[in-house]
């Protein structure tokens, strides 16, 4: 008489271990992924990019001039400098009433990088060292690596962008707080292929 | 006839004098305007929205008119990141001016930077009175 060697316990095992390798491969591969995370942190499967911003005072006193940039793109330590210097904010004169400067501050720093859990605001503040405060989010060493195979004609030398400070500019999706390099497009030059 | 002071002379002294007093201070206000007829207000306002200062490197010519453009009909860009600034002139941006805390704020800005201090109250309201008649 053969030996049917499909019988239940042997087809229970073969799903068991086949579904435990599919779902292995997936977590691995997701770690390896997340290129310079941490291997083991598993809050990093949680949400992608970086807080979009979500409160009307700072969208209105903070996107004047520029694009409002996320909380979530700077530590609370760097917030605070810029937050410090408003008179001369990088050239120019950002103040503020002392009420509307308080309102901005509350909501920027619960929202700050350091406290996120989004993973580029966690890969961001990764990079940073703890004795230097960068007040410029292109200064943070996670931005100037992501950036550093860029041309300089395609930016600073670009009249349609002219500054990294315009992220918008190249990434459509800033508004939803995403930066991923599928939705970039340079002004004048075309989609970034890596 | 005696040369005197009548009352009815006296009346009409006094009147003429009020008469020539208003005159001259009708007359005064007309020299403060310029040839357009406009107040004096006015004409001083546009003086200080285009009067140039100078301030530190790279931008060491300065004036209201570097980021709000030379025609205050048109959209103006900020002079470093090259943000639309929706137009001054109330004719086609009637929104200008209807918010108190936002002209404050941005007059605190402004002069600031352009000037090197804050704007007085007269020199505020003056540049306001230009800008309504664009």
């Amino acid at each position: 008489m053969e030996q049917n060697l499909m019988n239940k316990p042997m087809i229970g095992t073969i799903l068991i271990i086949s579904t435990l390798s599919l779902v292995s491969l997936a977590f691995f591969s997701q770690q390896a992924r997340s290129g310079d995370s941490n291997f083991w942190d598993l809050s990093e499967l949680k949400r992608p990019g970086v807080l979009s911003v979500n409160n009307a005072d700072y969208q209105e006193e903070c996107s004047s001039c520029h694009m409002a940039y996320s909380p979530g793109l700077l530590p609370e330590k760097s917030w605070i400098k810029v937050m410090d210097n408003l008179d001369n904010h990088f050239g120019d004169n950002a103040e503020l009433t002392p009420s509307s400067h308080q309102n901005l501050l509350n909501y920027l720093i619960p929202n700050s990088a350091d406290k996120s859990d989004y993973r580029r605001s966690r890969k961001i503040v990764r990079s940073l060292s703890s004795d230097k405060i960068v007040d410029r989010i292109t200064l943070t060493p996670y931005f100037i690596r992501k950036h550093n195979e860029i041309p300089k004609r395609f930016v600073i030398d670009n009249p349609k962008v002219g500054s990294f400070s315009q992220c918008n500019l190249c990434h459509s999706n800033t508004e939803n707080g995403s930066f991923s390099e599928d939705e970039v497009s340079i002004p004048g030059v075309g989609y970034w292929h890596d | 006839m005696k040369n005197q002071m009548t009352p009815l002379t006296t009346m009409l002294a006094i009147l003429t004098l009020s008469v020539s007093t208003n005159l001259f201070a009708l007359e005064a206000k007309a020299i403060a305007t310029d040839r357009k007829g406009n107040a004096s207000n006015v004409v001083q306002g546009k003086k200080l929205w285009e009067q140039a200062f100078t301030g530190k490197a790279p931008f060491s010519n300065r004036s209201c008119t570097s980021c709000h453009g030379e025609k205050l009909v048109f959209a103006g860009k900020h002079i470093r990141t090259n943000k639309l600034i929706e137009p001054m002139a109330h004719s086609t941006n009637p929104k200008r001016f209807t918010n108190k805390a936002k002209v404050d704020k941005w007059f605190l800005r402004n002069c600031k930077w352009t000037i090197g201090r804050e704007c007085t109250t007269q020199e505020k309201s003056n540049i306001i009175a230009y800008l309504k008649t664009q």
